[in-house]
C-alpha cells in the first residue's frame, strides 16, 4: 500500500510541474519533424539541401519502421511527427491501416505505381530483390522465378538471410498473395531444405559466401550489390564482380521490389511543410541525386538509374498488390516459423 | 542529540528518497509488463508450439558457454595479477579491463570482417595459393566473440574481491603448508564467490539482452523472439510475455546470488597481499595467460577497426566525430553519476533499515531493468512520460538518461551493494554511539572506504552507456546522434568500414576512464 501511495504522490508532483513550451511551436513554424527508418548519408545530404532551399529545419528521429509505428501509436494526438519514412511499402500500409497516416495531395511526377492509391504515401526510391548467381557455376538459363527456387536442382545451393529481414518478409508476403498460403508454406519449406547453410549475416555476406564456394545463388537486394561493387575494399569489389544479377518472374508478375516511401502522419503539426518535403524528395533534382549516390532506383518518370544499376538492365516490376495487405507480413512470419527458417 | 539505544531512529528521509527512486525505477517496467494482460493467445500458441524450445535451446547454449568462458578468463586473470609478480603486471591490471570497451556487436562484425572472404586472413591465404572457408556465424562464434569482451565484468568483481580479501587469510593457509593452487580453491575462491557471481550475472544479463550478435549470426534466442513478436508481428503483449520469461530466469539467478551472499561475513583488512614468487618460465606463462584475452578481446578487433578506418578514411569525419563523442561523454557522465549516487542512497537505506522479509526482495528490484531488453524498457519510459507530460519526450535527454538509469542501475547497484557488505556494521554502530548522524557516517566513513568500488561502478556504467543502442535509438531527442548510434547505422547498412571511426572512439572514450580507475585503485 505504501508503494501505491508513493506512486500516486510522484505522479501528482509530476503532473503539477509547470508545463513550459507545452505547444511544440505554433504550426506556422519553419520546422519539420521526421520519423525515418532510412539512415543513409544520401538522406542527410538531401535533407540539408531541403533546409537550405526552404529554410525549414528538419528534426530527425531514426529507428526501425515498426518501432516508429509503435511509437506513433503510443503518442497518438500528441505526436510531434509530421512524416514517416520506411524502406518497405508494406510497412507504410501497416501504418496506414492503423490510421496513423493521412491522405495528402502532393504534386509529384512519380510513376503511378509509386504513389499509394489513396495518397497516404509517396515512394522516394526502390530497390529490387534479385537473385545473384555465381557466374562460373550457374548458367543464367537455369534461373526463372522465385517459385522455381523451390525446385530440386537448387538443393544445398541457395544462400539467403534470416527471416527477421523485412525484405524477406515482404518477398514471402508477395508469394502468399500470388499463390496462396499453403503453396507459400510449401515454398518456404523447400527453400529451407535447399539452403546451402543456415540463414545468417546480411545481404553482402550471402554474396561473399558465393565467393567462398558455400553456395551458388543468393537472394539479395540490389542496393547491397551496388555497395559491394563500389566498396573501399578492392577484394569486395572482386566479390561483387563475380556474381551476375538476375531479375526473376519477368514472364509473369515481375520482380519483387522494396519501396522506400514517405507518408504524412495523421496529427502532423506542420502538414504544409510535410507536403513541401514530399515534393522536394520526389523532385527531379533530388531523384537524380539519389540515383547517383545511393544505388537505388529513382521513382520519377524522367529520371533513369545510375550506371552501376543500369548495367543490370531494365526489368518488369511486381504489381505491388500484396503491399496493400500488410496483414500478410504477419502471416509470412508464421510461415517462416513453421518452415524453421530462422 | 540522539542517544543510541534510547530512541530507535526511523530514518524517515532515507526511506522517502529510496521509495521514490524505487518507484521511478520499477514503474516503467510495470507499465510494460501490464501489457501482457492483453495478450493474444493465437500468437502465443504459435510461439510455444514452434519456437519456444528453439529459443530456450539457443539461449541456454549461449548463456552456459559465455558463463564458462568468462569465468575462466575473468577469475584466472584477476587472480594472477593479484598474487603473482610477472612482466607488465601493473599494466595488465587495467589493460585486462579494456575489452569491456568493445560492444559485443562491434566485436562480432570485426571478427566476421577479419575472417570472411574479403578479410585479411583469407586474402593472405589466397595469396599463398590456398583458401579456407572460416565461419564464425554460429554458436561457437557467438560465445567466442561475446565472452572475450564480456569477461572484464567477472575480472573487475573478482579482482576487487581478491583485493578486499584479507591477506592474512592467504598467509595462514600458506603457512599451514597449502599450495597456492589449493589456497585459491579452498580459501580464496569460495570467499570471493559472491562477488564473482555478481560479475557473472552481469555477463549473463548482457548475453540474454544481446540482439546485435544473435540476429546477425542468425541464432534465434529469446531476444530475437521478443523483437520478432513485437516488431514483425506487431504484438507487444507477446513480446512482453517473453521478456517476463527471461525476467523470471534472472530473478531465479538473483535469488541464488542472494543465498550465496547470505552466509558471508568479511571485514576490511588493509594488509597487502605479498606477491608470490615465480620462476622465469612460469612468469612468462602467466604473462601469456593474461595477454591472450587482451589480444583476442581488444588488440585484434581494434586492429581490424583501424584497418577499416584507413580503408574508408575521409577528412570530413573529424568534425562530426567531435559532436558524437561529446554526446556520448555527456550521457555517460551524467548517467554514471546519477546511478552511483542513487545506488549509494538505496544501499545505505537498506543497510539502515534492517532487511527483513519483503524488504529483502524490494532491495533487489532495481536489478530487474538490466534483464529487460533496452527497447522494451524504452516502451515503458515512453508510456510513463506520456502519462506525465507528452511534450517532455523530445525536450532533451531526460527521457534518455531516465532510460539508461532504469536499464543500467544493476551495473552500479550490484557492485556498490557488495562493497557495502564488506564494511562491518560495527563501524556504523561505533560511529552512531559517538553521536555521528547517518548522513555524516555515509560521507565520512562509507564513501571514503568504498571509493574504489564507487569509481569502478561509475566506469562500468559509463562504458555500458557508451555502448548502448536500442534504447538510445528510441529515446534520443531529435537530431541526436551518439557514437554508438552512428557506428550502428553504418554496420546495419552493411558498411562496416565506415563505422570504424565511431567504434574506435567508443573504445577510446571508454579506455581513458578505465586507465584512471586503475590509478585510483593504486593510490592506497
Amino acid at each position: 500500500m505504501k508503494y501505491i501511495k508513493f506512486l500516486l504522490i510522484t505522479l501528482a508532483i509530476a503532473c503539477t510541474a509547470p508545463k513550459e513550451n507545452s505547444e511544440a511551436g505554433s504550426s506556422e513554424e519553419k520546422v519539420l519533424n521526421v520519423y525515418s527508418h532510412r539512415h543513409y548519408d544520401a538522406d542527410k545530404q538531401a535533407f540539408e539541401r531541403f533546409t537550405k532551399e526552404t529554410g525549414i529545419e528538419i528534426n530527425l528521429v531514426k529507428a526501425g519502421a515498426d518501432e516508429l509505428i509503435n511509437r506513433l501509436e503510443m503518442e497518438g494526438q500528441n505526436s510531434p511527427a509530421d512524416v514517416l519514412i520506411t524502406v518497405d511499402a508494406a510497412k507504410l500500409n501497416r501504418a496506414k491501416s492503423k490510421g496513423l497516416l493521412q491522405p495528402v495531395d502532393a504534386n509529384t511526377k512519380n510513376k503511378p505505381e509509386f504513389v499509394d492509391v489513396e495518397n497516404h504515401w509517396y515512394a522516394i526510391t526502390y530497390r529490387a530483390r534479385v537473385v545473384a548467381f555465381d557466374k562460373e557455376d550457374v548458367d543464367i538459363s537455369e534461373l526463372s522465378t522465385y517459385e522455381d527456387l523451390a525446385s530440386n536442382k537448387w538443393k544445398n545451393r541457395i544462400l539467403i538471410r534470416s527471416s527477421s529481414s523485412s525484405y524477406n518478409q515482404s518477398l514471402l508476403s508477395s508469394i502468399i498473395h500470388e499463390n496462396g498460403p499453403s503453396a507459400a508454406q510449401e515454398w518456404a519449406n523447400v527453400i529451407v531444405a535447399n539452403m546451402a547453410r543456415e540463414p545468417k549475416g546480411g545481404d553482402r555476406d550471402q554474396i561473399k559466401a558465393i565467393a567462398s564456394g558455400v553456395g551458388d545463388i543468393a537472394v539479395v537486394n540490389t542496393y547491397y550489390v551496388g555497395l559491394l561493387l563500389n566498396s573501399e575494399n578492392p577484394e569486395e569489389v572482386k566479390v561483387g564482380e563475380r556474381v551476375g544479377i538476375y531479375f526473376p518472374n519477368q514472364e509473369d508478375r515481375g520482380g519483387h521490389i522494396n519501396i522506400s516511401g514517405i507518408g504524412v502522419t495523421k496529427y502532423a503539426p506542420n502538414k504544409a511543410n510535410a507536403i513541401k518535403f514530399i515534393e522536394f524528395l520526389t523532385s527531379k533534382e533530388i531523384q537524380e541525386f539519389y540515383a547517383a549516390t545511393s544505388f537505388e532506383y529513382p521513382v520519377h518518370k524522367e529520371v533513369s538509374p545510375d550506371s552501376t544499376i543500369a548495367a543490370w538492365g531494365e526489368f518488369k516490376i511486381d504489381n505491388l498488390d500484396y503491399a496493400q495487405k500488410p496483414e500478410l507480413l504477419e502471416e509470412a512470419i508464421k510461415i517462416f516459423d513453421e518452415a524453421g527458417w530462422n | 542529540m540522539r542517544l543510541a539505544g534510547i530512541k530507535k531512529a526511523k530514518h524517515f528521509y532515507w526511506r522517502l528518497v529510496t521509495n521514490i527512486v524505487l518507484v521511478a525505477l520499477v514503474l516503467p517496467l510495470i507499465l510494460v509488463a501490464s501489457r501482457t494482460a492483453s495478450i493474444d493467445f493465437t500468437n502465443l500458441k504459435h510461439l510455444t508450439s514452434t519456437l519456444l524450445p528453439t529459443y530456450l535451446y539457443n539461449t541456454s547454449i549461449l548463456v552456459l558457454g559465455t558463463s564458462f568462458l568468462t569465468l575462466i578468463l575473468g577469475v584466472s586473470t584477476a587472480w594472477f595479477v593479484t598474487i603473482y609478480n610477472f612482466p607488465f603486471r601493473r599494466q595488465f591490471e587495467w589493460i585486462l579491463i579494456l575489452p569491456l570497451a568493445i560492444p559485443t556487436f562491434i566485436n562480432a562484425i570485426s571478427y566476421v570482417g577479419l575472417t570472411d572472404y574479403a578479410g585479411p586472413i583469407r586474402i593472405l591465404l589466397r595469396s599463398m595459393g590456398t583458401d579456407i572457408y572460416l565461419d564464425l556465424m554460429n554458436h561457437f562464434g557467438a560465445i567466442f566473440t561475446m565472452s572475450f569482451v564480456l569477461y572484464p565484468y567477472v575480472y573487475v568483481t573478482s579482482r576487487s574481491a581478491f583485493l578486499l580479501q584479507s591477506a592474512s587469510l592467504i598467509e595462514v593457509s600458506r603457512s599451514l603448508g597449502q599450495s597456492m593452487n589449493k589456497t585459491f580453491r579452498k580459501v580464496v575462491f569460495p570467499l570471493a564467490w559472491p562477488a564473482i557471481f555478481a560479475g557473472l550475472i552481469l555477463v549473463i544479463m548482457e548475453v540474454l539482452n544481446d540482439y546485435g550478435v544473435v540476429s546477425y549470426f542468425g541464432i534465434p534466442t529469446f531476444t530475437v523472439g521478443i523483437f520478432r513478436s513485437w516488431l514483425a508481428l506487431g504484438d507487444l503483449p507477446t513480446a512482453t510475455f517473453l521478456s517476463l520469461v527471461v525476467l523470471i530466469f534472472v530473478v531465479a539467478l538473483l535469488i541464488i546470488e542472494f543465498k550465496a551472499n547470505q552466509n558471508k561475513k568479511t571485514s576490511v583488512d588493509k594488509s597487502e597481499v605479498s606477491f608470490s614468487r615465480l620462476d622465469p618460465k612460469r612468469k612468462w606463462m602467466v604473462f601469456i595467460a593474461c595477454f591472450l584475452p587482451v589480444l583476442i578481446g581488444f588488440i585484434i578487433p581494434v586492429l581490424q577497426q583501424i584497418w577499416w578506418f584507413f580503408l574508408s578514411y575521409t577528412p570530413e569525419i573529424w568534425s562530426q566525430l567531435y559532436l558524437l563523442a561529446k554526446h556520448t561523454a555527456t550521457l555517460g557522465a551524467i548517467t554514471s553519476l546519477l546511478i552511483v549516487t542513487l545506488s549509494i542512497i538505496l544501499v545505505y537505506t537498506f543497510r539502515l533499515v534492517n532487511k527483513k522479509g519483503i524488504k529483502r526482495t524490494i532491495s533487489k528490484l532495481p536489478l530487474l531493468g538490466y534483464a529487460m531488453p533496452g527497447a522494451v524498457i524504452a516502451v515503458g519510459i515512453i508510456a510513463l512520460i506520456l502519462m506525465i507530460d507528452p511534450t517532455l519526450i523530445y525536450s532533451g535527454v531526460i527521457a534518455l538518461i531516465f532510460g539508461y538509469t532504469v536499464r543500467f542501475f544493476a551495473v552500479g547497484y550490484g557492485s556498490i551493494e557488495s562493497g557495502f557488505e564488506k564494511i562491518s556494521k560495527q563501524l556504523d554502530d561505533a560511529a552512531v554511539s559517538m553521536g555521528s548522524g547517518t548522513f555524516r557516517n555515509l560521507v565520512k566513513i562509507h564513501v571514503p572506504i568504498l571509493k574504489p568500488v564507487l569509481l569502478g561502478a561509475m566506469i562500468m556504467v559509463f562504458v555500458d552507456v557508451a555502448k548502448e543502442l536500442p534504447l538510445t535509438l528510441i529515446l534520443r531527442p531529435f537530431n541526436y546522434e551518439t557514437l554508438a548510434t552512428n557506428a550502428f547505422q553504418y554496420a546495419k547498412d552493411e558498411m562496416a568500414p565506415r563505422s570504424a571511426s565511431s567504434s574506435l572512439l567508443i573504445i577510446f572514450a571508454s579506455a581513458i576512464p578505465v586507465y584512471y580507475l586503475n590509478r585510483i585503485l593504486h593510490r592506497k
